[in-house]
């Protein structure tokens, strides 16, 4: 694991291009000087921004929600076959986080075709989602995915809050809505916080997959995320000078999100 | 009519159930839509109504998955190379972590930021430099490539996973195995691995999944079929102009099928594993 990224730092400062010539040569920093004036680079970060936030935004919301209503369902139901329906709910939520990247991709491509797609008959029209709606599209489909995941982590932390509060509570007149903003969310406040920075930072690395497989980075760079940037430079382009520089760039911006959270864990816990 | 504090929790946990019983229906509708166009016959799934009932179901698409798209030999590497992927990650990774565990170093808080650092990096990142060095070793179109690839990739994570587990070991367990003579590798094998069993199957379903849905480092790697693995076999069906969305479908089930069994099974691991991210 060192070795790639110490050959990946060496990279950065050569200009190395096996397509015209064979020979690695010293960059200094040209590679990062392209980085910083390059127009589509940086657009390719704008998007990929505008991604994370979005999906991570709609994950943390509707995966917490669905936590608490599953944690509370849970506890509620009585009797052998309501504790049944609420195991087989809480394993439905595992589908698809289990399924492969590119097998969902495929499947969503299918579900949101212009022409042979159930969604498009369902409302009778002809909308080639994944051109008209690309980023909109591709932040379904990343949500859809990694929704669970968030499901998981936030219920772990409702059922871990102590009972006695909330029986506490209600003796003491709390109604439905005051036990849960001030207990439950208290509680379970900071578990979210560092799964939302959690998932930000692998929506921001991670995302390859099911962009590559639906839009392509289409169309035009509306979807062209910085990992499907990098790839795109290295392997099509075969530039792997710039394309070190642009892995460097991705790895600096999530390692100093991924600082400022050690930090921030490290002054919670003391 | 007024209804009691209890009336009103029923109430409330209904609506509940309903509601997560549709987001759990939403979700599952994809997969669902995919399963049913993969049994479909061809003129029902390029048909102007794709909701109707079909007239009929088949199977001819998974049929063609293995006599047109070397399914057979795609599926042979994809086992090999999840196995090998699962092996050398939960060995390695846990030697690393036990190590971690029991015999802190000078330098051992880097090593661990440096593993912390790692899972942040863009695995498209790690292509660049790993596809220059599979070039001089002439290893473009192996599966070891590939295999290399994702276990560099999955280790620091295995690492992670497991060191809390190694952690929770007593010491004097392994105290008493010395003292029967044992060599620390052989208290390791015989008796901390036994103990740290639910880490390691946690380890050993992430290394897994890890290994059967990587689609990134085949597709860079290798252009030759016959060392393709299921992932990038089916990445290859879309190209040209006619996507065969029936034998498009048929692949993604098949490839889903294994992933979603294992998961089920150690569906408790995997939960665990969730939450040992951090």
């Amino acid at each position: 694991m060192a070795y790639p990224v110490g050959y990946l730092l060496y990279l950065a400062f050569h200009t190395y291009r096996p397509l015209s010539s064979s020979e690695m040569k010293p960059a200094g920093l040209q590679n990062f000087a392209w980085l910083i004036t390059d127009e589509s680079t940086n657009r390719s970060l704008a998007v990929t921004l505008k991604f994370t936030v979005a999906s991570v935004t709609i994950e943390m919301v509707v995966g917490t929600v669905c936590a608490v209503l599953l944690a509370q369902f849970m506890l509620a139901v009585k009797g052998r076959l309501g504790r049944i329906y609420s195991r087989v709910l809480g394993s439905a939520y595992i589908l698809p986080f289990a399924v492969p990247a590119i097998a969902g991709a495929f499947a969503w491509k299918m579900v949101l075709d212009a022409q042979f797609g159930p969604l498009n008959a369902m409302l009778d029209r002809h909308t080639p989602w994944l051109v008209d709606y690309a980023l909109a599209a591709v932040v379904v489909i990343d949500a859809w995915k990694m929704t669970p995941f968030v499901i998981f982590v936030v219920l772990a932390a409702v059922l871990s809050i102590e009972p006695t509060q909330y029986e506490a509570a209600e003796l003491d007149g709390a109604g439905a809505w005051r036990r849960f903003t001030h207990i439950t969310l208290p509680s379970i406040l900071p578990v979210v916080t560092i799964t939302a920075a959690f998932r930000a930072v692998d929506a921001f690395t991670k995302v390859f997959d099911t962009v590559f497989a639906t839009t392509g980075g289409g169309p035009g760079s509306d979807t062209r995320m910085l990992p499907l940037m990098i790839w795109r430079t290295a392997i099509t382009n075969l530039d792997f000078g710039h394309a070190a520089a642009q892995a460097i760039e991705a790895l600096l911006i999530s390692l100093v999100f991924g600082v400022a959270l050690l930090i921030n864990q490290r002054r919670g816990r003391s | 009519m007024k209804l009691t504090r209890q009336g009103r929790k029923r109430v409330f946990t209904v609506a509940n159930g309903v509601i997560l019983t549709v987001v759990a229906l939403l979700m599952a509708l994809p997969l669902v839509w995919m399963a049913l166009t993969s049994l479909k016959a061809d003129p029902d799934i390029f048909s102007a109504t794709p909701l109707a009932a079909p007239e009929s179901l088949t199977l001819e698409h998974y049929e063609v998955l293995f006599s047109k798209f070397h399914f057979g030999q795609a599926s042979i590497n994809s086992v090999l190379i999840a196995a090998a992927t699962t092996l050398i990650s939960v060995l390695l990774g846990g030697l690393a972590a036990y190590g971690f565990a029991r015999y802190p170093w000078r330098g051992a808080g880097i090593a661990i930021a440096f593993l912390m650092v790692a899972r942040m990096v863009t695995p498209a990142s790690l292509v660049v430099p790993l596809y220059a060095i599979m070039r001089t070793l002439g290893l473009l179109n192996s599966v070891t490539s590939v295999v290399v690839g994702v276990t560099a990739l999955n280790l620091p994570f295995v690492v992670w996973i497991l060191r809390p587990f190694f952690e929770s070991v007593p010491v004097e367990v392994e105290e008493a195995g010395e003292l029967d003579g044992l060599t620390p590798l052989k208290v390791f094998f015989r008796i901390v691995l036994p103990l740290a069993k639910p880490g390691i199957m946690t380890a050993v379903l992430y290394s897994f999944l890890a290994g059967w849905t990587d689609l990134l480092f085949p597709m860079t790697f290798v252009t030759a079929p016959d060392a393709m693995p299921l992932t990038s076999a089916l990445l290859q069906m879309q190209t040209g102009y006619k996507i065969y969305w029936g034998e498009v479908m048929a692949g993604g089930i098949y490839l889903t099928v294994p992933a979603l069994i294992i998961c089920f099974a150690l569906q408790k691991h995997l939960v665990k594993g969730l939450r040992a991210g951090f």
